[in-house]
């Protein structure tokens, strides 16, 4: 009876802070937030750089430029080939994140740019790295690097990719390349982007190459060994730099189980478990335990894992509402509900759910970064309004202790967004791809960024 | 214990005393209403929503042909959490002087979910003793409870819930056949933990 009364009075209380404000104004956002507390943006090189660079010498093949030119996999037909154009015209992203006032950039550099082919190193690439960071610095923007952004090199793609261990092991022999070039001039890294969305997409979703549906145990297969690869980075870099700052970008969703029906309730958990709770609990436990019933039951241990991270880093965006079908391969349908705020996406907006993560993940005793938070927004009238309800979402969580140290918005621009191609427009600035992929045109949300950014504590 | 043995016992125990009353056999209605939870737990955050439940459940019989229907209806208490459901239980089944078996769906739907019905088993047994009794059900309870296996005692059953969690009722004798009824379960199923708790009326039949 104990149980029962504690569920019902956690029920009754949980999970549901409500917003302060709906609309909160972006006048007084920031005020309370702590000094050094990093605002800025993020972008990840294949997204941007483009990958047969229109202006300037540079190209490279990776398993997504496969995919791309195979047809058929992106949504308006577009490829990375150009892009935002940003590996010939970085100076303007920087100029563009100067108009912003940021004080950090969160970037990935390309594998596939800097090992062509399996220890064939292009060092002049490496060495564009290092300038770009290098002129970060100097502009008073703190980079964190991520050193791998959903891509792989063609070479390491048709060994397997991520279901081949091996892939790890080849994963930290570029890390212990680059991280000694890169390392003086970087603080924080972030070693692996959303292994648990990668994997979603890849191996069950069929929407990243190589395109597998309901692939379940290639799907956990691949999460551990991007664990792994996570893992072996840290210790590279923890070894060549004790005061560097490692973590990992981890996608984090709301599991809103549609009705309280027991199969909605119990998906959502296990949904939960799998997507947003493994991954700080390997950094805790030093094992990576994945068990949905029917489909895969793995508890592994993995080396260097325990408490390889230094910080843990959020992308949130969206809440997703579970309804179980047993008619569904994966027992279950996800969708977003009709009659709430959504994105160009379809995704359902809600702020709360960035408050719930930070509290949530407060036990874990890691400081807290946002890594990415942003909304799918062609005409651009719906992007300061969501920028303004999550950073008040993450400066009432900072006002109940939560040690989050920095946020950055997805994206500075329009990019290519993966499978969607350039359909969906998460930039701060758009981005006239057809007459000019170096334009970078201001949105409103621009006005909302930089008024937190002037509230912030310098 | 084997089940062939297990189940000799029950039938051996379910012979017929002469003198006793077969409760199993006596038609009910009730009425109730109540608070369902539920959530799922995880390091540093218990993920819930609280309904409000109205419940009604009926049972008749023609001989031993016996026909169960129960509804529930959950209503959310706050905006911006699950939806509200309307759970429908129709089972048929037989019922002996000592036992009872009966078998049906459990059919969930809310309106505004994508699928709106989910359906699932539904199951009951029962084995009356006299004064004490045991029941079994598998998505019992208005088809919330995966699975239970009880021990009444006059008017009071406790049991357990599987896979972790219990399930407990009492009936207290009013009047004219009436009954006060107060139900309740708990149990965690993976990740999740779902509750009722519910105080009702009902009506049984000599």
């Amino acid at each position: 009876m104990n149980r029962a009364l504690v569920l019902l009075a956690l029920a009754a209380c949980t999970a549901r802070p409500g917003l302060d404000d709906d609309n909160p104004d972006a006048a007084g956002i920031g005020l309370t937030l702590p000094k050094g507390f990093l605002f800025g943006t993020a972008t990840a090189a294949h997204q941007i750089e483009g990958s047969r660079s229109r202006d300037c010498d540079g190209g490279y093949e990776n398993d997504w430029t496969i995919w791309e030119s195979d047809g058929g996999h992106i949504r308006d037909g577009g490829t990375s080939a150009t892009a935002d154009d940003s590996w010939c015209h970085f100076d303007k992203d920087l100029a563009t994140m100067q108009s912003l006032h940021v004080n950090a950039y969160r970037m990935s550099i390309e594998w596939a740019r800097i090992e062509p082919k399996e220890g064939v190193w292009d060092d002049d690439a490496l060495g564009q790295y290092q300038s770009e960071i290098r002129a970060l610095n100097a502009a008073g923007i703190k980079p964190m690097i991520t050193l791998l952004h959903f891509t792989m090199p063609v070479w390491a793609y048709a060994d397997g990719g991520w279901t081949n261990p091996a892939t790890a092991d080849r994963f930290a022999t570029f890390v212990a390349h680059v991280v000694p070039v890169l390392g003086p001039d970087v603080e924080l890294w972030c070693t692996v982007n959303e292994a648990n969305a990668y994997v979603v997409s890849t191996y069950l979703l069929g929407n990243f190459p190589p395109g597998e549906l309901n692939a379940n145990v290639h799907m956990a297969t691949a999460f551990v060994n991007l664990m792994k690869a996570h893992a072996k980075a840290a210790k590279i870099i923890h070894d060549m730099d004790p005061g560097a700052q490692v973590g990992v970008a981890h996608s984090v969703r709301i599991q809103q189980p549609a009705s309280s029906s027991t199969l909605d309730v119990a998906i959502a958990g296990l949904n939960d478990d799998f997507y947003n709770e493994s991954v700080p609990r390997a950094n805790a436990t030093g094992h990576m335990v994945l068990n949905i019933p029917g489909m895969f039951d793995i508890d592994e241990e993995i080396p260097d894992m325990k408490g390889s991270f230094d910080y843990l880093g959020i992308n949130y965006y969206t809440r997703d509402t579970i309804r179980g079908d047993l008619t569904n391969p994966a027992l279950s349908n996800m969708y977003f509900p009709d009659g709430r705020p959504l994105n160009d996406l379809g995704w359902d907006e809600f702020p709360d759910g960035l408050y719930i993560f930070l509290e949530r993940f407060k036990s874990w005793g890691l400081p807290i970064y946002v890594t990415e938070n942003g909304v799918a927004d062609t005409a651009g009238d719906k992007r300061g309004r969501y920028l303004a309800q999550h950073m008040d979402a993450l400066e009432r969580a900072s006002r109940d202790g939560v040690d989050v140290r920095g946020y950055m918005h997805w994206s500075l621009m329009d990019n290519f967004e993966w499978e969607q191609g350039y359909a969906a427009k998460f930039g701060l600035f758009s981005v006239d791809f057809e007459k000019d992929p170096t334009s970078r045109n201001w949105t409103p949300a621009v006005d909302v960024f930089r008024t937190i950014a002037g509230n912030l504590k310098p | 214990m084997p089940f062939s043995t297990l189940a000799l016992l029950l039938c051996a125990a379910a012979t017929p005393e002469e003198g006793t009353s077969a409760r199993l056999l006596r038609p009910e209605v009730a009425a109730s209403t109540g608070i369902y939870a539920t959530a799922y737990t995880a390091t540093g955050l218990t993920y819930g929503d609280a309904m409000w439940a109205a419940a009604a459940q009926a049972r008749g019989l023609i001989g031993g042909l016996t026909g169960d229907l129960s509804v529930l209806g959950l209503f959310p208490l706050a905006s911006n959490q699950a939806v509200g459901s309307v759970d429908l239980v129709p089972r048929v089944g037989w019922t002996g002087y000592r036992w009872s078996v009966l078998a049906g769906a459990a059919v969930q739907i809310a309106p505004v979910a994508h699928p709106v019905a989910q359906v699932l088993p539904s199951l009951r047994a029962q084995v009356d003793f006299g004064r004490f009794g045991l029941s079994a059900g598998v998505f019992d309870i208005y088809g919330q409870v995966p699975f239970h296996l009880s021990a009444e005692v006059g008017d009071f059953s406790l049991g357990y819930a599987a896979p972790l969690g219990f399930v407990a009722s009492a009936r207290f004798k009013l009047p004219k056949g009436l009954r006060l009824r107060v139900q309740t379960f708990v149990y965690r199923l993976f990740e999740a933990d779902a509750g009722m708790l519910t105080l009702g009326l009902g009506w049984e039949g000599a």
